[in-house]
This record gives structure tokens, C-alpha cells and sequence, in this order.
């Protein structure tokens, strides 16, 4: 078995989905923003009338927001991404891979039959799946290199 | 035919500023070394001036010569060097008390045992003068320094004797107030051939002034020291009417008169070993001058000579031969090692059922994905090159790098270009919009995660597997083994490498 074909006999739905969380779309940068830190989360799926209308993610305050204070009491919408890439929870965790690099993106949210969203395909919904595959070598392996720098705690 | 060479003490003065104290007793020496050097008819390029550290081993850059001002403790090895490769250079070695006998006790022992023709200058002022005054190897019990609050309590080393029982064919001692004197002992350790070691009794007027006042202060000196002269009777003070006499435990102080007569006073024998330990142990009065010199082989001669005798007998040597000769192998990669093992009673039986199920159930390809996958390293995974920034860089300049290269993680490297911090945009979400921070008012040291997860390249791509998975770090910096970064790698990278690999 090759990773590409675990993948292929993998619904999307099995996989670990990313959190996320949802803003509508006249909502204020600085709120959405604000629920965006409250719940950890590194993106926001915008809604318009109950339909997925965007996405606005960590990528987006650090290209546009960041050092731009006017920016924060402006809607969400003049800032996300309005073409968003979701895939059927019918499909599998390769193609929803596929689409992601060929639509090079990070978040695929994973959407129902009637438009809900399940959750957020990422990369993480990948190496998650592959830890979960070998827990004994991944996420049970003591990481040996990085004793070396057991004193650097923080991450990036 | 030979040039008779006129040099002058202009000559080896050097166009530096002198840096000692003023009143250090350290003038005094180096000006008489400069007054010698002319007098010993070698040209100046032949002279070397090595010392190792300290307010006295600044001296080689006063000299207006060849001098190296080496290592802690290592003047005698460099001069040693020095000599071997060009035995014709008149090497000097300039060392302190401290210099010569606690760092560098070991190499002064071992140029006296070899007796290799150097001329060792010891500037004793009995303390670490260019570190500001702490105890040295020669403090007196009870001196109180900075490093010895409630007095010493180690028992001083004693130079003359240590350069004695090292094997030196030349020891002398003298004082920095003695030019006269100083300087004779000079040429004479000059022309000495084989190891010359002298004490130079020395003033440091900052932290230990005085040391020596009872053996160098005119009011005293006549009273207290010792002028020895090779065949004549050791005899001193004022009115030369004291001397030493041979007593059952080494050197007894007489006057001379009634009792004893000059006839009676001992002879310097400066050939005598036994004569130089006595007198090496004598504070009252204090022998300067020649206190010993024999002549023995020298290094120098032993070691080209060696040379000489060994090329007539097996010609001259091939260095590249010699290295590609005997005892040279390769190293083969050792294949994996099998391990036997044996395994007795029925294990199976004890094990949960569905979980022996699964085991037995399991597509046997998952385990040789497994050990693929633990055969990968980062290096495998050609890491992408780092951006990096400074500590003190401000965050506006920070934020235009991850804009401009379009990343996601930016690595802080300090000045010696070792990994000190990261800035990810979840920093910049979590902690830097809509806080109104001042953007040009902070630098990136007050912002970035310090000290980061890092991983080496020879890391397996597990263990970037388990720190994405555990900790959600969606960038991991790699660094090398002085922990500099040599690339970052993405939760995006790791994925699209193992999917294209497993
Ligand atoms: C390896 C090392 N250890 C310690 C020191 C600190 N240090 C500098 S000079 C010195 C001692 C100097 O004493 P001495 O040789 O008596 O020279 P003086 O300054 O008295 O002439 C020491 C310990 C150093 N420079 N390097
Ligand atoms: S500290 Fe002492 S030894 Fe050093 S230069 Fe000054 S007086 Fe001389
Ligand atoms: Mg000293």
C-alpha cells in the first residue's frame, strides 16, 4: 500500500477535519477577528444568507489587516477569499489532496449534500491520518534529534 | 664574509603605545631587554619575542621585531615550534607568573625537561595583574585578593625551584629594578646554550606594590640580597661582612669576624644542582643572579640530529607514502544485523483477541511503509531555504519580508546566525492585528516565539510528523549542528513529499 492509495479508499468525512469557525459576511473585520482567537481557530468561513459566500484565514490578516488599523472596522466580505473550493463529503481524502494542490489552498471545507459544512480538509487532516496509521512511529516515537533541543519549547 | 651588525635599542623599539601602568615595573624590563638585544650581534630578523596573556605578555608588540602574543599559558609550545623549524632565530618567551605557572605550568615544565634553547623572561609580581589583582601560583600564604577575601591558604610555588627540578640548564633570578644586573643576565641566558629560564622579581604598582620592597628598595637591598658570582665566596650586606657557610641543613647566615673568616664562606658553584636548590630555598638573603647553568643536548640538536642520522640511514622521507602506508583502512557500511531471538511459550494466548486479530488482519504493505517511512530524514525532503531576520529588525520590516516571499513563517537568527525565534502569520493573527500595535515601534525580539522547536537535517521525517501532528506547528525550522538554519519545512512540503514518495 502507498499513501495515495490509503488515501483513495478514505472518505473524506474519516479524516480529521479542521476546526473552524463561521462569521456572516457584514460582520466587522475586528469581530470576526475577535471569535477567530476565541475559539483557536486560523480561519473563518463567511456566510451569506445561510450559504457559504468566503473564507478569510491567518493568510489573509497577515497580507492585508495586520498593519492596516482602518481596515478592522470594515466588513469581513472586502477581504476574504469569495471563491472558495469546497468538495463533497461523498468523495475521498485523495482527491480532496488533489484539488488542494491543484487549486493550491490550504482549507478545503468539506461540505454536505445541502451545502452545511462538515469540517475543514488541511494538510494536518493528512499527517493525522498517517500518525494514526503508525501510531507506534509517529505519534509514540519519542522525536530522538530533537532531545538536542529539548530546551526549546515554544513552536512555530 | 660576515658584517659586523650595529644595532641600537632604537632599533627594537617598536612605534606602539606602551599600555602598562604608570610605574609598572614591566619598563624597566622591557627597555633593558631592548638595550640587550643589540649587544648579542644576531640581526634583527632573527629574533622572536612569544608570550602567552597578561599585563606583561603585551610585551612582544613594544618590540620591534618578529613576536607573537599567543595563547594563555602556550608561549613556551609556539617557541618551542619556533625554534625546532629555524633553529638560528634567538627565541624569547615572555610570560607571568600567572601565565607561566597556573595555566601554563605544564608546557614550562616540559621545555625545561627538553631543554630547548629558548630564553624564558618569568615577570613575577606575584599576582594576575591584567585581570585586576587576583592570587597567582607565587601569592605568599594569607595574601587577601579579590579572588582570596580571608588570605590565602595555598602554599606559593617557588619559580627557580620549579624551572630547577624541570630540568632547565640555566636558571637566574633578578630584579626589575636592577637594569645593570638584569640586563648581564640576559646576555649571558642569551648565550646560554640550551634552555635559559630567569625570575624577574617584578613591581606591579596597581594590585600588589611592594611585593618585593625588602629585596628591592635601595634602604634594604644592600642587607637582604645575595650578588652571587660563579667561583667567589657568596657573601653580602652593607659592609660585605656576612655570608653563607655550609650548615647540616643547607645555607647558614654568619657574620664574617671573629668566628668565621672569608676562608670560610661557601663558593658559588652554579654547576652544583644541590648548591641551586639551597639556594633557591633562601629568602634571607635572597640569591640573585646566576643561580645555575650546566651544559646539556639541547632539543634542537637531538631532534635534527635524529633527522640527519635517520635520512642517511633510510633517505629522505615521503610524507605522502608515509600516510598511505601501513595502517590505513577503509571503512565499509556494515549491513543490518541480524538478531536472533527465541521466543519460548505461547505469548499469543495472553494477548487481548480482537487486538491479536487486527495484528494478524493488518496489510502486511503497512509495515513497509512504516519502515520506508523511517528510513526518510529532512535532508530527503530538500527543505525549502529559511527567510530569516534579526532581533532588532522592527516588525513593519518583518511583515514586509513574509509578504513580499509569501510565507507563512519567518526565523529570527542572531548575530552569530544560530536560530533564536520565529514569527508565524498565527502569531501575527493571534497576537499582532487589530491590537493597534505600533508596528515600527517593536522589534522582532519583543514579538517572536522564542528558542522554537527545531529539527537537525538528519532528523527522520517521523519526528516532523509527530511535532505537526502533536503540536499543529505548521512550520518547522531545520538547523544544523551549531544550530544555525539551513531551511523550514510546511505541514504543505511534508505532504506533498510523502505523498509523492510513499
Ligand atoms: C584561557 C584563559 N583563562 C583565563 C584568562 C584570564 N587571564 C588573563 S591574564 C590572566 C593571568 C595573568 O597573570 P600573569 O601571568 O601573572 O600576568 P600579569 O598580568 O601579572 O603580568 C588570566 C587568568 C584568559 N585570558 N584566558
Ligand atoms: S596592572 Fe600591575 S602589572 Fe599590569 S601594567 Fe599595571 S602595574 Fe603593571
Ligand atoms: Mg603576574
Amino acid at each position: 500500500m502507498d499513501l495515495i492509495a490509503g488515501l483513495k479508499q478514505e472518505s473524506v468525512i474519516k479524516m480529521n477535519l479542521a476546526d473552524y469557525c463561521t462569521a456572516e459576511a457584514d460582520a466587522s473585520v475586528k469581530d470576526v477577528l475577535a471569535a477567530m482567537n476565541a475559539q483557536h481557530c486560523h480561519n473563518a468561513l463567511i456566510l451569506r444568507g445561510g450559504k457559504l459566500a468566503g473564507i478569510f484565514t491567518d493568510r489573509d490578516v497577515l497580507m492585508k489587516i495586520a498593519d492596516n488599523p482602518e481596515t478592522l472596522d470594515k466588513p469581513v466580505s472586502d477581504f476574504m477569499t469569495s471563491e472558495v473550493v469546497t468538495i463533497s463529503k461523498a468523495a475521498t481524502a485523495a482527491d480532496a489532496l488533489a484539488l488542494m494542490s491543484l487549486k493550491h489552498v490550504r482549507n478545503i471545507p468539506v461540505v454536505e449534500d445541502d451545502g452545511s459544512i462538515v469540517g475543514n480538509f488541511t494538510h494536518f487532516s493528512v499527517l493525522d491520518f498517517l500518525a494514526e496509521k503508525f501510531p507506534d512511529v509517529t505519534l509514540t516515537h519519542y522525536p530522538n534529534s530533537f532531545r538536542r533541543f529539548s530546551r526549546r519549547r515554544h513552536g512555530g | 664574509m660576515a658584517t659586523e651588525i650595529k644595532l641600537t635599542r632604537k632599533d627594537f623599539m617598536s612605534d606602539q603605545t606602551v599600555r602598562w601602568c604608570p610605574g609598572c615595573g614591566d619598563y624597566a624590563i622591557l627597555a633593558t631587554v631592548q638595550k640587550t638585544f643589540p649587544r648579542l650581534g644576531i640581526p634583527k630578523e632573527n629574533f622572536v619575542v612569544v608570550s602567552g596573556i597578561g599585563c606583561s605578555s603585551r610585551f612582544p608588540y613594544y618590540m620591534d621585531t618578529y613576536g607573537i602574543h599567543s595563547i594563555h599559558g602556550r608561549a613556551p609550545t609556539l617557541a618551542t615550534g619556533i625554534k625546532l623549524s629555524n633553529p638560528e632565530l634567538s627565541v624569547w618567551v615572555i610570560t607571568g607568573d600567572g601565565d607561566a605557572l597556573s595555566i601554563g605550568g605544564n608546557h614550562i615544565l616540559h621545555a625545561g625537561r627538553r631543554n630547548v634553547d629558548l630564553n624564558i623572561l618569568l615577570f613575577n609580581n606575584r599576582i594576575y595583574g591584567l585581570t585586576k589583582g587576583q592570587l597567582s601560583p607565587t601569592s605568599p600564604v594569607g595574601t587577601r585578593t579579590k579572588s582570596s577575601p580571608y588570605g590565602s591558604i595555598e602554599r606559593p610555588l617557588n619559580p627557580v625551584e620549579v624551572a630547577l627540578a624541570s630540568g632547565a640548564t640555566y636558571v637566574a633570578r633578578t630584579i626589575d629594578v636592577l637594569q645593570k644586573e638584569m640586563g648581564e643576565i640576559m646576555y649571558q641566558g642569551a648565550l646560554h646554550k640550551g634552555l635559559s629560564f630567569t625570575e624577574i622579581m617584578q613591581n606591579c604598582v596597581i594590585f600588589n606594590n611592594g611585593a618585593w620592597f625588602d629585596y628591592s628598595d635601595r634602604s634594604k637591598r644592600a642587607d637582604n640580597d645575595l650578588f652571587l658570582e660563579a667561583g667567589k665566596p657568596m657573601i653580602f650586606g652593607k659592609n660585605k661582612d656576612k655570608g653563607l657557610v655550609h650548615s647540616d641543613n643547607g645555607f647558614k647566615v654568619v657574620e664574617i669576624g671573629d668566628e668565621y673568616s672569608i676562608e670560610d664562606i661557601a663558593v658559588h658553584d652554579p654547576t652544583s644542582l644541590d648548591n641551586a636548590f639551597l639556594l633557591s630555598q633562601l629568602t634571607y638573603p635572597l640569591p640573585l643572579g646566576i643561580i645555575y647553568q650546566v651544559t646539556k643536548p639541547t632539543y634542537c640538536e637531538g631532534m635534527w640530529g635524529q633527522i640527519e642520522q635517520v635520512k642517511a640511514q633510510k633517505g629522505v622521507g615521503d610524507l605522502n607514502a608515509l600516510y598511505r602506508s601501513a595502517d590505513t583502512w577503509t571503512v565499509v557500511e556494515e549491513g543490518e544485523l541480524e538478531i536472533k531471538a527465541e521466543v519460548r511459550g505461547d505469548v499469543e494466548s495472553n494477548l487481548d483477541e480482537a487486538y491479536v486479530d487486527e495484528v494478524l488482519g493488518r496489510e502486511p504493505l503497512e509495515a513497509d511503509l512504516a519502515e520506508q517511512l523511517s528510513g526518510l530524514t529532512l535532508y530527503d525532503l530538500n527543505p525549502k531555504a529559511p527567510i530569516t531576520i534579526g532581533p532588532t529588525a522592527r516588525m513593519d520590516h518583518a511583515l514586509y519580508l513574509m509578504r513580499e516571499h509569501r510565507i507563512g513563517a519567518l526565523l529570527v537568527v542572531a548575530p552569530d546566525r544560530h536560530l533564536t525565534g520565529i514569527i508565524t502569520e498565527v502569531d501575527i493573527q493571534e497576537r499582532l492585528a487589530g491590537t493597534g500595535m505600533k508596528l515600527h515601534d517593536v522589534t522582532v525580539q519583543e514579538f517572536m516565539t522564542p528558542q522554537p522547536v527545531a529539527l537537525p537535517l538528519d532528523a527522520s521525517v517521523l519526528e516532523a510528523v509527530h511535532f505537526m501532528t502533536s503540536k499543529r506547528f505548521r512550520h518547522l525550522p531545520v538547523v544544523d549542528d551549531t544550530l544555525r538554519p539551513v531551511g523550514v519545512i510546511s505541514s504543505r512540503d511534508l505532504v506533498e513529499y510523502l505523498v509523492k514518495h510513499l
